[in-house]
């Protein structure tokens, strides 16, 4: 820096001192804080267990709108398209969150996006553009640290969305090197094939995708970055992804049977997969989402398409994601992943050491909250899937993780921004007592509990986007049955340590779907050392009463004979038998206050363990 | 008493004539000269005169009087008084005017920079004129005017080739001076109504309104005058307006009615004490000015069908101004206060940003501080020499909620200009200058708060045809400017800008700017 500069900078420096401090002094009496929170924030842990956590996942577009002023072309309704939502929003919801009994809140990505394509908008945050700059529709970064600091404040964590598989729709194909993106029909239907060809989203092609005319193939097809700047489809930045070598090129996935495709090729709808074996492209991820961190203080990283991401580029991220951090100050720093996928095993090789501390807990989604509760399926699902846990995930915490076994932290959801809501698949009027029952189910198993916003309020979209509902909608209301019932469910979970870091073991399981005397009943213990222990009983069908009994067996606990059990939920007693044995009657209402009816849902623990006025 | 009203109305015509007329330098220096431009962000112009310029509407507002007296006295005009009415009886022509055409020394156009609302202008890159047609009569014993000022905004047909300009009209107005008692006048129209200004700055800091509607104005005695005005705007954006189109009640054509209307009113009111006199050479002014403004509930229509209330809306504007001025050494200074809240902190022409959920500017405030400055010495044939300065400073957060964003800001400006005149006509400025600016929006890359600052050093070689003055115009220039600006100030350019990269900026280039003879800026 030359003297000139030098000086000019400290009499900048001076002067914009002055300027602050006199804002400082004006703006103060509304100011939300004041302007020692500038710059760069102090960066500390603000989780000292995950498995305390509870987790809500909100799409911040559809929680709520704090700012009219970042409510540009907003569509109102039209659910593909922007309705509002913003940072703000979930500031001035903060009470709504804490009421419900949450602990970390899940917020959509943040980055600027390509904001509209083919008709539909980028609210949800998945079409980034500039890993750089945050989407203005959210908010400013003024406002996302607001957030984050009044989160913190109430003792809540911050995670954040992000994608490092592909960006937005930045560049089309140009397969016919006209220089302009072209949806036409290829050949003549009789002699030649009739073709759609698109320039935007091509079906996979292994040797990338190749430029044709009707007189053949000339090569892989040129890249051409948009430059439409009013709606943020540029060439991206960081500058290294201007450069076409970065992105493997193959057009979109046409089967996910193919490891290759799922691996190579482009995202559905045209988002185009970046090569992240790349050193270049791995190091330019690890800065800007260190950057995200250094700049924000959240806590954890949900991150979106893992299965479409090489090995590599997670053993690769991870740890230098922990060890950025960890030079400043911030530990424990949660990583999880999402691989839309039942394959048990294929989630939990992303929890092998090296790699992240937990996945988005899709198997579990569909072999216990939908076959189960859902479609009332046997409830020997759940066990059978539980035996694979230490087979699929990692008992070994992450080098300079969160310090917790992957295998005990794996995030559950029955429901999610991609599938369907819960009450979108039971219709019936046996729904909501279904869902309350699943909730009773992922509030007291082990591992994280993630609830998506909008089931506290019985909302039933289908498929995205009805699945992505403004939750404005409900006015916020928090004396619904179902929003009392998770309340008190949170109430309970961060209320007795068995539930949150107890062993999970079942105690009845069985086959029976139909009028058995135990048909859909699972039950399991959660115990610790330390002699904190919780028995949940539940009954995943609604048709009839069914009880921890059947065909001359009862349920065994590892409680001794003689203990006193109280449920809890309704406040019954119960005394374990002989060699642990215990019958407990489930019904088929979940909340009911008729004493004559058994409850769906029993939460038992040890008289000497009952905690008053939860 | 004929010889009273003479005496005055001569002053007038010499405040009017002087610039079209100035032969000899010394007429042009004493001449009234008034400054008229208006391109700032709320479409204002200015009112940069010297104290000889106000001495000479203290003679024309003072006519009244005299004329009152002069009906006792002799009906029959003299020689001087008819050729009053000859010039109060006609049609008159007057015009403001910039052109510059520069360059940046790397071979682009040379672009002003700025990161302030108001930054100091020697660098402006704008073309901007204003052609006044003006009808002066008196008739029955009273002064009018009818006034008709177009305005032009660059760039020019012989830079750009393209034959199509922005043109607007900036006046239009016509105004009965010592009607129905002396001392009255009663305005109506679209007219520009302003105050004093901080020239190198381009910038009314206390009151400067584009109204269309009407005002009256009344001198009190010498030392007293009350003005007031109200006027309706309506922009055409969605927070005021919003137009659609309908089945025809009758025909084929879709109709056009509003939904949203709702023009705002705005009430101002401006009382100037002169506590030495108003007629003084050398005196004292004090201003104390307010506005109020209201804005109507309506509804509009969202993109999706469904309808909005917007509810009613209002603010003010409290200010007041100290000033004094010797007229002999043509030095003057100006001290402006200006608060604002809600609606008044926005320009009436401008659209409220950042409302909140609330949609109301209840939240919004200014406060303002500014202060203008002159001073010549002008006492060698040979030489002269001049110093004007301007600075300003304000503090401005928007309505909405959420305190930090780029709503919230404390910015201000300083720009020095000293001149030296090297006998009658020639000469050259200086003009150093400061800006600064502080928001309270959080920069994405660095997380530190957004804002910067910027240095200007100008030199201008100038030819001033009709002589001395720091306001005399018009002023032919060399100008090359030379700008630094701090890493946060090029942080505030978008990153594409190649700018955005650059520490120091060139402004080489030649400029003119004119005005004389123009009626817009009289109260």
């Amino acid at each position: 820096m030359t003297k000139t500069n030098t000086t000019t900078s400290r009499v900048a420096s001076v002067a914009s001192v002055l300027g602050a401090a006199a804002l400082s002094i004006t703006v103060g009496s509304c100011a939300q804080d004041d302007l020692g929170t500038l710059g760069r924030v102090t960066l500390s842990p603000h989780v000292d267990d995950w498995r305390d956590e509870i987790i809500y996942q909100l799409l911040t577009d559809r929680f709520a709108n704090g700012d009219a002023a970042t409510d540009y072309r907003v569509a109102p309704s039209a659910l593909a398209r922007y309705q509002g939502g913003d940072w703000q929003g979930i500031i001035d919801h903060l009470d709504y969150l804490e009421d419900l009994g949450i602990t970390s809140i899940w917020i959509s990505p943040i980055v600027l996006n390509v904001d509209h394509d083919a008709g539909f908008d980028a609210y949800h945050g998945y079409w980034a553009v500039d890993l750089e700059r945050l989407n203005p529709h959210f908010g400013d970064l003024a406002t996302l640290r607001a957030f984050v600091r009044e989160a913190h404040a109430r003792g809540m964590s911050v995670i954040l969305d992000i994608v490092t598989n592909h960006l937005g729709q930045v560049f089309y194909y140009d397969i016919n090197n006209n220089g302009q993106p072209d949806d036409s029909l290829i050949g003549g239907g009789v002699r030649s094939p009739l073709t759609r060809i698109t320039e935007y989203d091509p079906d996979y092609d292994p040797r990338g995708i190749q430029a044709f005319t009707s007189l053949g193939e000339s090569g892989p097809a040129p890249v051409r970055f948009f430059d439409m700047p009013e709606i943020f489809r540029v060439p991206p930045n960081p500058p290294l992804f201007q450069d076409p070598s970065v992105y493997h090129r193959r057009g979109r996935v046409t089967s996910y049977d193919v490891r290759e495709q799922v691996l190579f090729g482009d995202f559905p709808g045209g988002l185009k997969d970046l090569a992240t074996e790349d050193p270049r492209v791995r190091d330019e991820m690890v800065r800007v989402y260190t950057d995200w961190i250094l700049t924000t203080d959240i806590d954890g990283f949900r991150i979106d398409t893992l299965k479409h991401v090489d090995d590599g580029f997670w053993l690769d991220f991870a740890p230098r994601i922990r060890q950025n951090l960890a030079a400043h100050g911030k530990t424990n720093f949660f990583m999880f992943g999402e691989a839309f996928d039942g394959d048990d095993e294929l989630i939990g090789s992303y929890t092998q050491p090296g790699m992240l501390d937990s996945v988005f807990y899709f198997s579990h989604k569909f072999w216990v909250f939908s076959d189960v509760f859902q479609n009332e399926g046997p409830t020997t699902q759940i066990s059978r899937l539980y035996a694979q846990r230490d087979t699929n995930y990692s008992s070994i915490p992450q080098e300079g993780g969160i310090g917790a076994r992957p295998r005990d932290v794996l995030v559950n959801f029955m429901d999610n921004h991609d599938v369907p809501r819960f009450l979108y698949d039971r219709p019936d009027a046996g729904g909501p007592d279904a869902l309350r029952s699943a909730l009773a189910y992922l509030l007291t198993e082990d591992g994280i509990p993630c609830i998506y916003y909008g089931t506290e309020q019985d909302y039933a979209g289908g498929n995205d986007p009805a699945n992505r509902e403004p939750l404005w909608w409900s006015g916020y209301a928090t004396d619904g049955v179902t929003f009392q019932w998770i309340a008190r469910l949170t109430r309970i979970r961060r209320g007795y340590a068995a539930l949150t870091h107890g062993s999970f073991d079942v105690v009845w399981a069985t086959d029976h779907v139909a009028d058995e005397s135990d048909a859909g009943v699972v039950a399991f213990e959660r115990r610790i050392d330390t002699g904190d222990y919780a028995l949940v009983v539940i009954n995943t069908q609604g048709r009839h009463a069914s009880r921890t009994s059947a065909d001359g067996n009862t349920m065994t606990t590892s409680q001794a004979a003689g203990t006193t059990l109280v449920d809890i939920l309704s406040g019954e007693r119960f005394t374990v038998g002989a060699g642990g044995s215990l019958e407990v009657e489930v019904g088929t209402v979940v909340v009911d206050d008729d004493p004559a009816t058994p409850p769906r849902v029993r939460i038992l623990v040890p008289e000497s363990q009952v905690v008053a006025g939860l | 008493m004929v010889r009273a009203v003479s005496h005055l109305a001569s002053l007038r015509l010499l405040a009017l004539l002087l610039p079209l007329a100035a032969a000899s330098h010394a007429r042009a220096q004493d001449a009234p000269l008034e400054t008229a431009e208006g391109d700032d962000a709320s479409g204002g112009s200015s009112d940069t005169r010297l104290p000889e310029a106000r001495l000479d509407e203290r003679a024309a507002s003072a006519e009244p009087e005299s004329q009152s007296e002069s009906s006792a006295a002799s009906s029959t005009p003299s020689a001087t008084d008819q050729a009053v009415r000859q010039f109060l009886d006609g049609f008159h022509f007057g015009s403001y005017g910039r052109i510059i055409a520069a360059s940046d020394l790397r071979g682009a156009s040379g672009h002003q920079s700025r990161i302030v609302s108001f930054a100091p202008r020697v660098d402006e890159e704008d073309t901007y004129a204003e052609l006044e047609l003006r009808r002066e009569d008196r008739v029955l014993g009273v002064d009018t005017r009818i006034v008709a000022t177009v305005a032009y905004a660059g760039p020019l047909f012989h830079y750009d080739g393209e034959f199509a300009e922005r043109i607007a009209i900036r006046n239009l107005f016509a105004e009965a001076n010592n009607i129905l008692t002396p001392g009255l006048s009663i305005w109506g129209g679209s007219r520009m109504v302003r105050g004093d200004d901080l020239y190198l700055m381009n910038f009314w800091p206390l009151d400067n309104l584009n109204m269309v509607g009407g005002g009256l104005r009344y001198a009190l005695e010498d030392d007293l005058e009350l003005a007031v005005q109200v006027g309706m705007s309506e922009p055409n954006n969605p927070f005021q307006r919003q137009t659609d189109l309908v089945p025809a009640r009758t025909g084929f054509l879709p109709d056009e009615i509003f939904v949203l209307d709702r023009p705002r009113t705005v009430l101002s009111g401006r009382l100037t004490y002169w506590p030495l006199g108003r007629m003084e050479r050398d005196g004292l002014k004090g201003v104390l000015y307010g506005e109020q403004h209201w804005l109507g509930a309506g509804q509009r229509t969202r993109t999706d069908g469904t309808t909005e209330t917007l509810p009613e809306d209002s603010g003010f504007v409290l200010g007041g101004q100290v000033g004094g001025y010797l007229s002999d050494s043509h030095t003057f200074a100006n001290l402006f206060f200006r608060y604002a809240r809600g609606l008044g902190a926005y320009d009436p022409l401008g659209v409220p940003f950042r409302t909140g959920t609330v949609i109301t500017t209840g939240r919004a405030e200014q406060i303002r501080l500014a202060l203008a400055a002159n001073w010549e010495w002008n006492e060698s044939p040979d030489v002269a020499i001049g110093v004007q300065l301007g600075a300003w400073w304000q503090l401005f957060h928007d309505a909405d909620p959420a305190v930090w964003n780029r709503g919230a800001l404390s910015e201000g400006a300083i720009s020095i200009r000293p001149h030296i005149w090297f006998g009658q006509q020639a000469g050259v400025a200086l003009d150093l200058s400061y800006q600064g600016m502080q928001s309270l929006a959080l920069d994405e890359l660095t997380g530190n708060g957004e804002g910067g600052s910027l240095f200007k050093l100008a030199i201008m070689p100038f030819i001033s045809p009709w002589g001395r003055g720091t306001y005399t115009r018009p002023h032919i220039r060399l100008l090359y400017v030379v700008s630094g600006r701090d890493a946060g100030a090029r942080r505030l350019l978008n990153p594409a800008d190649p700018r955005a990269s650059r520490d120091v900026e060139h402004f080489l280039g030649v400029s003119v700017e004119w005005w004389f003879s123009s009626s817009s800026y009289a109260p």
